[in-house]
């Protein structure tokens, strides 16, 4: 299956701060999450999808093309931003109509085109007279991520999404994503928990920094774990004289030490080795080791490794 | 490995259902009408509704609270002062020429001798059939006064003293006769002295910058820009539509604005308004179109669109404008000008000149198009993104 999104060595600047920092990944059809702390580059990604942002070097393309002033592909992408505004003074179903002419929908089509839309986020009727100024963050929610999907797009680009919404919310939208992504749309959801995506979206991919720490499906992410440097803390009786043995030896990427409590984490680069290896180092060191224990590999122990 | 029980990946998803079918089909009218919705839409709330009239309201109630309607103008028709104050002067000059000063009865007599003639003149005045006298009328009927006050004054000074005030009144009529003016421009003053170049040089063009500079910065402000930019329609034509519905806007609320300052003008009765209307209509036209693209362009510029707008009126319309050589066609204001200089009594009150009309008023469509279309490239090629970004 073609890639919907191909970033290529992309990197983007702001001044003297980097928000992306030379990245190369493809995001497939199908319903993607972005995932990353705050910071981390993902609505800088997402604005450059967006055609709001050039890229400073590198490349994207989304269905094969640049975005940025390109509306022939702006037509097929739909976007809901992460902030909070909306145009205060006017009502959900002015800022909708508006915002269908300006997509260029048939000015016969818009009025139930827009209603459908509303009703489809639900958003109450009773709500649909008032000014939006007067909305809550979670009607917001709906009225942004209904604006996005006004001219029903091939690509939904939501930039945390569930923000503001309570749990039967976020409910009701991960079903109506699920359902457009069932539809044939794609669709790229960023949030800074990975708890939210998890359940919802069969790839990640996982920003910090400006970079990209994994990608793919869940499966390819955990997978990749064997690349990853593995955390395990080790209670004994001489963490300093254990930590000490286990640098010489060279099998760490890093250590923390606390002698009061007689603990020791290390991070290790390439976790089988170390294991089949492990038995003879303990020896060699000559500690008493009272207790081990590795970190889980749920992706959210591995999001909050690679991110912390 | 541990995994946690929610991290396995989700079931595939449910076959793909038929997807609606939406034609979309973007086009500059269909853009326009929809950004011109939120523009008027925007602007017509309740909330903005006080801040809106005080704006239209202000120009006019001030023009008819500092312009005299002709009756109320004609009340005192000519300017002849104070009898007492005048009686006061003379008594002073006596003194000075060490000539007998006035007696009581002698001040008393000259007072109302003084009076007397001069509710007369001013009686004379209110009985012209014209509802505002000429200059010539009024200096007639002023000399006549000073003729009468001293034929009167005669049996009430001795021959020392009416020598002195022969000269006197001499110099009283002179000074008076310099105070009188064409009634209808002094009355009118305010309007077309203070109100036109005000308006058309000053207000007009502070609100049109203010009004079209922040055309993109406040959708930044608000975050609402990434709603119009994603939008399948070029960016530059984007920027040419915001700015045809800001400044219709804008010459919407000029046109109410000024309907409103001629209906004040009218209710003052101000002289040669309708010979002005058309042509005030039509340079504000022009104005409009030309200061809006400026603000619209500096506004692109920087988010100090004001103050850069302070210092080009400061560069090109005050200083190059002012160069008597070609240059000064830099200047808008200078071309407005020669629009309104079409109208006599503009022409004769401020001596603008120029002429023509094609001329002035193709170099204020070109300029507001050269200030779009340099908006409009500056929108296609520089971003324009919160800078909330940048700081995380």
């Amino acid at each position: 299956m073609n890639p919907v999104i191909q970033a290529r060595e992309l990197s983007r600047w702001y001044g003297m701060v980097m928000g992306l920092n030379n990245v190369t990944f493809d995001i497939p059809p199908g319903l993607t999450g972005l995932v990353g702390p705050n910071g981390a580059g993902k609505s800088t990604l997402i604005q450059i999808i967006t055609g709001q942002l050039q890229p400073s070097t590198g490349s994207l393309t989304v269905f094969g093309q640049v975005p940025w002033d390109n509306p022939a592909l702006l037509g097929r992408i739909g976007f809901c931003p992460e902030r909070e505004g909306v145009p205060k003074e006017l009502r959900p179903m002015e800022w909708l109509t508006g915002l269908a002419r300006l997509s260029g929908l048939d000015p016969a089509q818009v009025p139930g085109r827009c209603e459908a839309i509303l009703d489809k986020v639900k958003l109450s009727r009773e709500h649909w007279s008032k000014r939006m100024g007067q909305y809550s963050k979670g009607m917001k929610q709906r009225v942004k991520l209904a604006q996005g999907m006004l001219h029903q797009p091939d690509l939904l680009v939501l930039d945390e999404p569930m923000n503001g919404l309570d749990p039967m919310g976020r409910q009701e939208i991960a079903g109506l994503l699920t359902e457009m992504a069932a539809g044939g749309a794609s669709i790229v959801i960023s949030s800074h928990i990975l708890a939210e995506l998890e359940s919802l979206c069969r790839n990640i991919l996982i920003l910090n920094w400006g970079r990209i720490l994994a990608s793919g499906s869940q499966k390819e992410i955990r997978g990749d774990l064997k690349n990853w440097s593995e955390e395990l803390s080790i209670q004994c009786d001489d963490p300093e004289r254990l930590a000490r043995h286990l640098f010489d030896a060279r099998v760490l990427l890093g250590f923390d030490l606390d002698p009061a409590g007689g603990l020791l984490r290390i991070r290790v680069k390439d976790a089988p080795s170390f294991y089949a290896a492990w038995t003879g180092l303990l020896l060699g060191s000559e500690v008493t080791v009272y207790a081990i224990r590795s970190e889980s590999r749920s992706l959210q122990n591995i999001f909050e490794k690679v991110t912390n | 490995m541990n995994a946690s029980p929610n991290s396995s990946p989700p079931p595939p998803p449910p076959p793909a259902a038929p997807r609606e079918s939406l034609r979309l089909a973007p086009a500059f009218l269909r853009a326009w009408s929809g950004i011109w919705l939120f523009t008027w839409r925007s602007q017509l709330s309740w909330r903005r509704a006080p801040w809106l009239l005080v704006c239209l309201l202000a120009l006019p109630l001030l023009v008819w609270g500092t312009i005299h309607s002709p009756r109320g103008w004609s009340r005192d028709p000519l300017p002849l002062g104070v009898p007492a104050n005048q009686v006061l002067r003379f008594s002073r000059r006596l003194d000075r020429e060490k000539v007998t000063i006035l007696d009581k009865d002698q001040k008393t007599r000259l007072i109302e001798v003084f009076q007397k003639e001069y509710d007369r003149a001013q009686n004379d005045g209110r009985a012209n059939p014209a509802l505002e006298m000429s200059e010539a009328d009024q200096k007639a009927l002023i000399e006549a006064c000073h003729q009468r006050i001293q034929e009167s004054a005669r049996s009430v000074l001795d021959d020392r003293q009416f020598a002195l005030f022969r000269t006197f009144n001499q110099e009283m009529l002179n000074t008076t006769e310099t105070q009188v003016r064409e009634p209808a421009w002094n009355r009118a003053a305010p309007f077309y002295y203070w109100l036109i170049p005000c308006y058309f040089f000053i207000l007009l063009p502070l609100s049109c910058v203010w009004g079209c500079g922040g055309l993109i910065r406040d959708e930044l402000q608000a975050d609402t820009l990434g709603f119009l930019t994603t939008r399948p329609i070029r960016r530059a034509m984007l920027v040419v539509i915001l700015y045809l519905c800001q400044a219709g806007w804008l010459e919407i609320m000029a046109l109410a604005e000024t309907l409103l300052l001629f209906g004040a003008g009218r209710l003052r009765e101000i002289p040669a308004l309708g010979s002005l209307l058309l042509l005030f209509v039509g340079v504000q036209f022009l104005a409009v179109l030309a200061w809006s693209a400026l603000g619209l362009f500096l506004g692109q510029v920087s988010k100090w669109y004001l103050a850069l707008a302070l210092v080009y009126g400061l560069i090109v319309e005050l200083g190059i404008g002012a160069i008597p050589t070609n240059i000064n066609s830099l200047s808008l204001t200078r071309h407005l000008k020669t629009l309104l200089s079409h109208n006599a009594e503009l022409e004769g009150l401020f001596q603008w000149s120029g002429s023509g009309v094609l001329f002035p008023a193709g170099i204020l469509l070109l300029a507001a198009a050269l200030f779009v279309g340099l908006a409009a490239l500056l929108f296609t090629f520089v971003e324009y993104h919160s800078t909330a970004e940048m700081q995380k």
